[in-house]
């Protein structure tokens, strides 16, 4: 029994191995796709490309905006603000981290969606996707004020190199009340299809 | 090195690795939650359930955001207990359960967080994995566990620094002054500003960077002087970046796999 568990080991070893040399070549990252099916699973193989070969020159906040009863909106607002940490404590203790390369994350598969689907995009079947979810969730989720009665979000790319932001995404407004829980508000926003 | 220091460091790191990432995961839990940006109600929606029993009670594991913070609790608890463990030279019989527990908490972990995942929670599977495997008596097993760590070390290395080869920013030195100018990636603007004043400095670092990366699996030739060095390297290589970029896991994760890969190597 002993002798099939460790062999067991060992192949699944070597294959991970394998994987993970077949998951950092293009083609090879098609076919492990391919093969493993779901896109979690695929996690567990590494990849070990970083920042490479198309290194991240910006950086990708999420921000949104209320509408007021009145029709008038709010200025934008950074959703997660950006903690600044003194670079010696950074090095050690970086809680955060994790959040931004979520957002980023979300946002390049929202965008690479949006370019995959056949044109016109349907702004429903965006709605409907994980990442539109999850940034819609985020921003669903902060403290509602007085008079709001919808809420809107954006995806901005900026760097320090450059004084210019461009606007990667912006979505339509969803309506957003304090007489709900939040679960219920998570379930009633994509019943509106954007504005814009 | 002997092989019981090399096992008991790599063991200790991993489990201060685990530590940090858990403790920080579990600072901004409220990012998993309903309303967070990584949602476990949403997140679970990444693949069709059926109705099946199985269907409905994995859908349930996935999205239930308690099992998700007692997994982050127990992502504190065992490498607690782990450094405990090794303090006061308890049984291996206990330091391999409990690695084994970490290893099922941190795939876990990794598979259901899905966004915010990276790098470093990979080779933290790899070094539980491989750390697990080395505790082994059987020596077939033992080895694999040993060179696994190492090979993906190796590998870790080897791809970054093709894959930069073959990426025009860095051959081209513009890709540091670009990382070093985003407010993610950079703990100083004034050193992404100092690159963007001076190309010359930001290329010369992206074809270090190439440079140590691509020669990386050179510890394979056997010059122990030579392994050392480019071990050296590597690790000095994570310690910077964790300063100047702010990747502290990468710093924590990394380094738990260079204890077995100097047993490995030399």
């Amino acid at each position: 029994m002993s002798t099939v568990l460790s062999g067991v080991a060992v192949v699944v070893m070597i294959l991970w191995l394998i994987a993970t040399a077949l998951a950092n070549t293009p083609v090879g990252d098609r076919i492990l796709t391919s093969v493993i099916g779901t896109r979690r699973i695929r996690a567990l193989v590494p990849t070990w490309s970083f920042f490479a070969p198309r290194p991240v020159s910006y950086d990708v906040t999420l921000l949104y905006r209320e509408r007021l009863a009145d029709g008038e909106c709010s200025p934008w607002r950074e959703a997660i603000p950006f903690p600044r940490r003194h670079p010696i404590i950074r090095a050690f203790w970086n809680p955060g981290a994790r959040a931004f390369k979520a957002v980023s994350d979300a946002s390049n598969v929202l965008i690479l969606s949006a370019r995959a689907a056949p044109q016109p995009v349907s702004p429903r079947s965006l709605m409907l996707s994980i990442p539109y979810l999850l940034l819609l969730a985020k921003t669903s989720s902060l403290k509602i004020g007085v008079g709001v009665v919808s809420r809107q979000f954006a995806l901005v790319r900026h760097s320090h190199r450059d004084a210019r932001i461009a606007v990667t995404f912006v979505s339509g407004f969803h309506d957003v009340s304090t007489s709900v829980t939040d679960g219920e508000r998570m379930s009633r926003c994509p019943s509106r299809l954007p504005s814009s | 090195m002997s092989f019981q220091v090399a096992l008991q460091l790599t063991i200790a790191l991993l489990s201060v690795a685990t530590l940090v990432r858990a403790l920080e995961d579990w600072l901004t839990r409220a990012e998993y939650g309903t309303g967070g940006v990584m949602s476990a109600e949403v997140t679970a929606l990444q693949r069709a359930w059926g109705r099946s029993l199985l269907s409905r009670l994995l859908f349930h594991i996935t999205s239930s955001h308690k099992l998700l913070n007692l997994c982050m609790l127990m992502r504190i608890a065992l490498p607690i207990s782990l450094l405990l463990a090794l303090s006061l030279r308890q049984s291996s019989g206990l330091t391999v359960g409990l690695l084994a527990a970490n290893l099922l908490f941190a795939v876990f972990f990794l598979l259901r967080c899905g966004y915010g995942a990276d790098g470093a929670d990979q080779m933290l599977i790899v070094v539980n994995c491989g750390a697990l495997l080395a505790t082994s008596s059987n020596i077939i097993v033992h080895r694999t566990g040993v060179w696994f760590i190492t090979l993906q070390l190796i590998l870790s290395f080897f791809v970054a620094g093709l894959a930069k080869l073959f990426g025009r920013e860095w051959r081209s030195g513009v890709a540091m002054a670009g990382i070093l100018t985003t407010a993610r990636y950079s703990s100083s603007p004034w050193l992404g500003a100092m690159l963007v004043r001076r190309p010359v400095i930001s290329q010369a670092l992206c074809w270090a960077v190439i440079s140590v990366e691509t020669l990386f699996p050179v510890v394979l030739l056997g010059i122990p002087t030579l392994t050392v060095a480019t071990l050296i390297g590597g690790l000095l290589f994570h310690v910077s970046v964790a300063f100047t970029m702010g990747l502290n896991n990468f710093m924590y994760t990394f380094a738990a796999a260079y204890p077995i890969s100097v047993y490995a190597l030399l």
